[in-house]
């Protein structure tokens, strides 16, 4: 019977991916019939992230650390926080646009379906300068910093757990629509107070702000633990990181069900062509 | 008459966004975040003793970037509705009205950002009061910075407008802008005056228009000095000249590239 469970479990696993897998080519591929706004989008999104490390090279080439971080942290957490943005948006489009989809009564075309309405509604679009995120924590992190394979698949592991984390952030944020109706202000601002603390050493903020960006807003797991896991791995971190990305994917698509039961259809009628 | 319109389009418009004073106030969210974020990076850096320039402490910093960031943000976004407006063809409704297209989007942009404006110099001003303290500022020397300041916005205006025109030209405008973003946020001076740059790139920076629209007026409030006001607005004013000539021109150009199809 357990087995029996186990081998649905891997064949619904096996379905969700390439069910993701297909949405995400469709949309890729759509993205490149624009094929200027594909090749401009990707290569200055990769440009502007690099631009953005001139601030911290202005930095440290006063100081050696911020307490306690050097700049090869910096470039680290930027890495990390880069892929797993970039992989966000260019897999789950429709991850900013929670609250407006569910103020406009436009999910209605996701209850419909068989497949899960949060994950359809998830892939249904896609960012491509999120490629040009990728690309630039890819880079960074192999140029910037020693990258060894042990240390490559460490970055790779801690940025799908910090996607996890982002992705389920935004979703619960996103979510407070079913409770207020007009949430695209609040769910935006908690998205940007998440991504900006992000771009900082984490070494900066302490007390009741730290325990904050621990808890609440977890920038913590999302950009300062990957920091620290690639700096002195540890099992019990990692284990922690892996085990906090889990929970908030789980929470967040519990929080997302229960507020379906709220949600009341529009009449606005649209074409999905 | 000429001027009248435009001062009754500009007055339109900020009553528009005060109508919605609350999403206005809202917006300042994201200024009192970097803020706060700034605050602490200032402090701790200055706390640790090695970061210092000369007459420049953590004070000196925060209040430089209440300067610099409310003027980023408290411009007024035209450049997508801008941009939307060359790509779809519906600049063409607002070719017919009796007014100038540029000169239009200039006094919805000042309507704007004079709100938003004001909304930022409170709130920032009080995040800088309660982390470092009052700046160290003669109010006598408050008219020169505000000119200043006015200068960087319209300079601000017509950068943006003239990223948004080659619409006419390309599919998408948006990659341009974040180059541009971040151009200001280097060569401008955003996080950090440019005392703090190398000599060769802050030579680069004076050259450019972008330390124009953030590092001037804020240099200027945090450290007044009158012969280096009066090089900055002849520079500001030279390069609003150039800015004015390149978007006319690139109007010209471009209008004569819209076909209109149906209604």
């Amino acid at each position: 019977m357990a087995r029996g469970k186990a081998g649905v479990d891997r064949v619904a696993l096996g379905e969700t991916v390439s069910f993701v897998c297909a949405h995400f080519k469709f949309n890729l591929a759509s993205a490149m019939e624009y094929r200027w706004s594909f090749i401009s989008q990707v290569t200055l999104m990769t440009v502007n992230d690099f631009m953005l490390l001139f601030f911290w090279w202005l930095i440290f080439s006063r100081v050696p650390d911020i307490a306690g971080w050097t700049f090869r942290d910096v470039i680290t957490m930027q890495s990390v926080v880069a892929l797993a943005f970039g992989l966000n948006v260019s897999v789950f489009g429709n991850l900013h646009r929670i609250p407006q989809l569910i103020a406009r009564g436009q999910l209605d075309y996701y209850l419909l379906l068989p497949k899960d309405p949060l994950l359809h509604m998830l892939v249904s679009r896609s960012d491509i300068s999120g490629f040009g995120d990728m690309a630039f924590g890819i880079a960074a992190f192999m140029v910037f910093t020693p990258a060894s394979w042990q240390r490559v698949i460490l970055f790779l592991a801690t940025s799908l757990a910090a996607a996890t984390v982002y992705a389920s952030f935004v979703t619960v944020a996103g979510s407070l629509a079913f409770l207020m109706g007009n949430a695209q202000t609040v769910g935006a601002q908690l998205a940007q107070a998440m991504v900006t603390f992000s771009g900082y050493p984490g070494s900066l903020f302490k007390g009741a702000v730290r325990a904050l960006l621990y808890s609440a807003i977890p920038v913590g797991f999302f950009a300062y633990v990957p920091v620290e896991l690639l700096r002195n791995f540890s099992w019990t971190l990692f284990a922690g990181l892996i085990a906090f990305a889990a929970c908030s994917a789980i929470v967040a698509k519990a929080l997302f069900r229960a507020g379906l039961r709220r949600y009341e259809s529009g009449n606005l009628m649209a074409i999905r062509a | 008459m000429g001027v009248a319109k435009y001062l009754s389009i500009a007055g339109i418009s900020f009553r528009s966004r005060a109508a919605y004073i609350m999403d206005v106030i809202a917006g300042s969210f994201f200024y009192v975040l970097i803020l706060f974020v700034f605050v602490q990076l200032w402090t701790t850096l200055a706390g640790g003793g090695h970061f210092a320039i000369e007459g420049l402490g953590a004070r000196e910093l925060v209040w430089y970037m209440v300067v610099t960031e409310g003027i980023m943000l408290g411009r007024a976004r035209i450049e997508q509705e801008a941009d939307e407006e060359v790509k779809t063809g519906s600049i063409a409704y607002l070719i017919g009205r009796p007014c100038h297209y540029v000169l239009f989007k200039f006094a919805v942009y000042w309507g704007d950002t004079l709100l938003r404006l004001i909304i930022n110099v409170a709130v920032g001003s009080l995040v800088a009061l309660i982390a470092v303290g009052p700046p160290r500022f003669d109010l006598a020397h408050m008219p020169q910075v505000a000119v200043s300041a006015v200068l960087a916005f319209s300079l601000s205006f017509f950068m943006v407008m003239c990223i948004s025109l080659a619409a006419f030209w390309v599919e998408d405008t948006m990659p341009f802008r974040w180059i541009y973003t971040k151009l200001l946020f280097i060569l401008g001076g955003l996080f950090a005056p440019m005392e703090v740059y190398p000599a060769a790139i802050a030579r680069l920076a004076r050259v450019l228009p972008f330390s124009y629209m953030l590092y001037a007026p804020a240099r200027l409030f945090v450290q007044y000095d009158t012969a280096l006001f009066w090089r900055i607005v002849v520079a500001q004013l030279g390069w609003i000249a150039v800015m004015v000539g390149l978007t006319f021109g690139l109007y010209g150009l471009g209008v004569k590239r819209i076909n209109v199809n149906g209604g």
